[in-house]
């Protein structure tokens, strides 16, 4: 009902108060703060891989590394990361990635380790969130 | 005549009447002995035949040859934003055995044109599957790969090389080869082969009179010896299962064993076992056998992308590998191939134009040199010494196993140029030795490992096992333990480089000195380290603890039990190079240990994956502590013992290092990193003798050479959250500000920055616009 209330009045072009942008900001900011997307994009099972787009060498390897890991083909992924790492050896992502075929190995000290390993090589803001659900899954 | 014969018939016959008489007397039965003696002989040789067959079927079924594992580098990969310079791209290409063509057309070839490269890549089984043979355009700029496209015109992402063979796992004996199939001859190769060894070959048993015959009839017309009488299968047992001596027995048992072989195995199978089994040539104590390997020794290619001149010069030196050794006589190679393909003109197997053409071009053997520098006999003995833990030496040596290391060929190449040619401009004779050791700062792969100052030398090896006292290089174990202690030390806490006098733990006293013989007093901790002062060592390290800093040196890397005396604190322990990389490693990956790793895969012959071996790392340092040694390594580079290095490197790029230099100075040692590379030198005499060389003014040059040839990135921040930058006044250990003299900003765990200010403008320096304008700087 509420969305649909939204809608007429947009239909309407109702004009709003300046405030009310502000508002609107400030919730967005909120909220995109605390709701942590990306976590529950994969409590949600989407598998696909982020690297699809990427045309380089790094990007083409992590994407064959996820997609070999997600299929279960952990020798390819292995190997696919091994190639990443000699290409992009700070890459946080690459660290990333073998912690996360090691979770899927059972090898739950190594992964904790190549996750503490990626965090140390400055991750950007996502991937830092995605690193640290990781070590809290493995943790828990 | 008549008479004669008449006569001495006569003789004869009188003698036979008396024997006959004699006979009658006491009969003796020569017939009947002859019988038996024939009989006995044919059972003896039916009975050798079966013994022989048994000796033919054993050893040619099942598994002929032990085959030495085969190491390669890890394989050169192209991409967008690769550095290398085309100059190294090209002459790699070139020791890898690739052609420099004008028109591309074919796996193994190449064409430059400035900075643009087509090369068409060989196909390679990797651990990781088939990479197929392909055609890419690779444009540079500067140093820098900007672009790879495809046949299609399509860019593509990366481009893997085939990897560079660096050497093998040899038995006692030798022997290397490298197993063909008969469909991996090269076109020519065995109807030349044929027509010069054994022309009758799909026609004769395994012996062939005619053949003889022919080949005395061809070598009188030759005016010299172009034909042997052996048949090939002769040949092949004579090689396979018998010595090489010349007795008629011999050659009465390699005609049986010809025989034998014929009966049981096909025309092909002894093809193929004698493509594989010939004796081609020598290197050192390596034995190369067989055409496939064969062609590697001598033209650095795989044997089926060999042309037609190339192809004759193997078939030519079948016949004497030393006498006709197109390295040491390559005139005689030269006629002799010639000749080779005069016979193939002759016999119409190839059109004399093509023969013409081939005679034309020259041998086209890559040199000595670059197949003593493509082996890497130190680096192999590390994959060795890792190798031994998984799988047995029998298995190494015998199972054709496939081995894909971590050694970068071109930074290998370069650490060896430095070690070499710095040892030679130290001008000390040929006495000094030296070595290197060179890894990933990242990973901990092992990219590098030089033991001797001789390329390619493989004997004692310096890197791995010359093991020496290693002076100020484990100073940095000391001041981390302090770090990881912020309440009591930072890098500007005053230590003392104060006379010291120790009971060393043995029933004496240690005294050490500094090297100038001169105490400093009260110095920042930061100094003392980048200064390298003994005394200075001395003091925190006993301020410290010693069982403190023996077990930060444990958790650096450092395996060996090291004795509690506080001479350790100064470094008398000797260690090798390696060891000393593994403790740098640590502190280059920003506090994470991790194995220093030669080998990334194992295969079997076959090509299955048996196994790998992975990057797994443990923190064993947190990052504050580790950020604060880093930074006093660099100030070893900017303003201590180690800023030699910025006459070699940019100064814009941070690096971070350490001297050690030993008593008498016998020892120079240098350990160092930069963002991608850790690296250990050392230069000292085999016979321990003094050297004259300090860390700064020997094994640093070894470094800073080798840095100024290979990319080199800056050491980066750690990063660490609790760490604060602030810009202080070093030696009152108090705060100043950017614009004081002297001032200089330096990392501190926070809470453990100084308070109170020691800088310039003290009446101004605590106001509270000063502590605004602060923020802003």
């Amino acid at each position: 009902m509420k969305y649909d209330t939204i809608c007429e009045w947009r239909g309407k072009a109702i004009s709003f108060p300046p405030g009310f942008f502000v508002a609107l900001l400030l919730a967005a900011v909120l909220t995109g703060c605390s709701t942590p997307v990306l976590m529950q994009k994969e409590q949600y099972g989407v598998l696909s891989s982020p690297y699809e787009q990427r045309q380089d060498a790094l990007g083409t390897l992590l994407h064959q590394a996820w997609n070999a890991r997600e299929a279960g083909r952990f020798d390819e992924a292995e190997s696919a990361l091994g190639r990443a790492m000699r290409i992009g050896p700070t890459a946080p992502d690459v660290y990333y990635q073998l912690a996360l075929l090691r979770q899927d190995q059972g090898r739950v000290a190594q992964s904790r380790q190549l996750a503490e390993r990626a965090l140390s090589l400055g991750p950007g803001f996502m991937l830092e969130r995605k690193i640290n659900h990781l070590l809290s899954a493995l943790n828990s | 005549m008549v008479k004669k014969s008449t006569t001495k018939k006569g003789r004869p016959a009188k003698k036979t009447k008396s024997s006959s008489k004699q006979r009658q007397g006491n009969p003796v039965p020569w017939k009947s002995i002859l019988l038996k003696l024939g009989l006995t002989l044919v059972v003896l040789v039916g009975a050798y035949a079966v013994y022989l067959d048994a000796v033919v079927t054993k050893q040619f079924e099942g598994k002929k040859w032990a085959i030495p594992a085969k190491v390669f580098a890890r394989p050169v990969e192209l991409y967008t934003g690769k550095l290398i310079t085309p100059g190294d791209l090209q002459s790699q290409l070139r020791r890898q055995g690739y052609q420099a063509v004008r028109d591309v057309a074919r796996p193994g070839t190449f064409a430059r044109n400035g900075s643009q490269f087509v090369i068409y890549s060989r196909g390679f089984h990797f651990p990781d599957g088939a990479e197929p043979p392909r055609y890419v355009q690779v444009d540079f700029q500067g140093n820098e790969v900007i672009r790879l496209v495809g046949r299609d015109g399509q860019n593509l992402p990366l481009l893997r090389l085939d990897p560079q063979p660096i050497g093998g796992i040899y038995p006692a004996s030798y022997e290397d080869r490298l197993l063909i199939r008969t469909a991996q001859a090269p076109r020519y190769l065995i109807p030349a082969l044929l027509a010069i060894e054994d022309r009758d070959y799909y026609d004769h048993v395994g012996i062939s009179p005619t053949s003889i015959a022919r080949a005395m009839v061809a070598n009188l017309k030759a005016g010299g010896v172009v034909q042997g009488g052996s048949t090939i299968t002769q040949q092949l047992v004579k090689n396979f299962f018998l010595t090489n001596e010349r007795t008629l027995v011999r050659k009465g048992k390699e005609a049986i064993m010809a025989l034998l072989l014929e009966l049981h195995y096909g025309k092909e199978e002894i093809l193929e076992t004698y493509l594989n089994e010939v004796y081609l040539g020598q290197q050192g104590r390596r034995a190369i056998h067989g055409f496939g390997l064969a062609s590697q020794f001598y033209f650095a290619q795989p044997l089926k992308e060999l042309n037609l001149a190339r192809t004759a010069l193997l078939v030519a030196m079948v016949k004497g590998p030393s006498y006709y050794d197109p390295r040491r006589y390559p005139e005689r190679a030269l006629a002799r191939r010639n000749l080779v393909l005069d016979v193939l003109a002759e016999r119409s197997i190839v059109p004399a134009a093509e023969v013409e053409r081939s005679k034309r071009l020259p041998l086209g053997v890559v040199s000595r040199e670059l197949i003593s520098t493509n082996d890497f006999p130190a680096y192999i003995d590390m994959v060795k010494e890792q190798l031994r833990k998984d799988y047995d030496e029998k298995d190494l040596t015998s199972e054709g196993l496939r081995i894909f290391t971590n050694l970068d060929p071109m930074i290998q190449r370069e650490a060896q140029n430095s070690v070499t040619s710095t040892l030679t401009t130290l001008g000390k004779g040929n006495q000094l030795q030296g070595a290197m050791v060179v890894s990933s700062a990242q990973t901990g792969d092992l990219l590098a490992v030089v033991g001797d100052r001789n390329p390619g030398y493989a004997g004692f090896n310096r890197a791995l096992e010359a093991r020496r006292p290693v002076g100020s290089l484990l100073k940095p174990a000391i001041y981390l333990t302090a770090l990881e202690r912020p309440g009591q030390y930072t890098l500007t806490t005053p230590v003392h480089d104060t006379p010291v006098k120790i009971s060393d733990g043995r029933g004496g006293y240690w005294e050490p000195q500094n090297y100038s013989r001169e105490s400093h007093g009260e110095v920042p901790l930061y100094l003392a380290l980048a200064k390298s002062y003994n005394q200075a060592a001395a003091n925190t390290g006993m301020a410290v603890g010693l069982s403190s800093v023996l077990d930060t040196l444990k958790r650096l890397g450092i395996e060996q039990e090291l004795p509690p005396y506080p001479s350790v604190l100064l470094g008398s322990p000797s260690m090798a190079p390696i060891e000393v990389a593994k403790m740098y490693q640590t502190i280059a990956s920003g506090g994470f240990r991790m194995p220093l790793r030669a080998i990334d895969a194992v295969v079997d012959s076959q090509g299955k994956p048996l196994s790998r071996y992975s990057i797994s790392v443990e923190r064993a340092f947190q990052p504050g502590p580790m950020e604060l040694l880093r930074t006093a390594l660099g100030m070893v580079m900017e303003d201590g013992t180690g800023r030699g290095v910025y006459q070699y490197v940019e100064p814009g790029i941070a690096l971070g290092g350490k001297t050690g230099t030993t008593n008498d100075l016998r020892d120079s040692w240098f350990a160092g990193y930069s963002g991608d590379l850790v690296a250990v030198t050392w230069i000292g005499h085999d016979d321990n003798s003094p050297t004259k060389l300090t860390g700064s003014s020997g094994a640093l040059k070894i470094w800073g050479n080798f840095m100024s040839n290979v990319p080199v990135q800056s050491v980066k921040s750690l990063g660490a959250s609790n760490v604060t930058s602030v810009w202080v006044n070093p030696s009152a250990n108090g705060r100043s500000h950017r614009y004081c003299q002297g001032a200089i900003p330096l990392p501190y765990i926070k809470g453990s920055e100084p308070k109170a200010y020691a800088g310039c403008k003290a009446d101004v320096k605590d106001s509270l616009f000063d502590k605004i304008k602060g923020w802003f700087e």
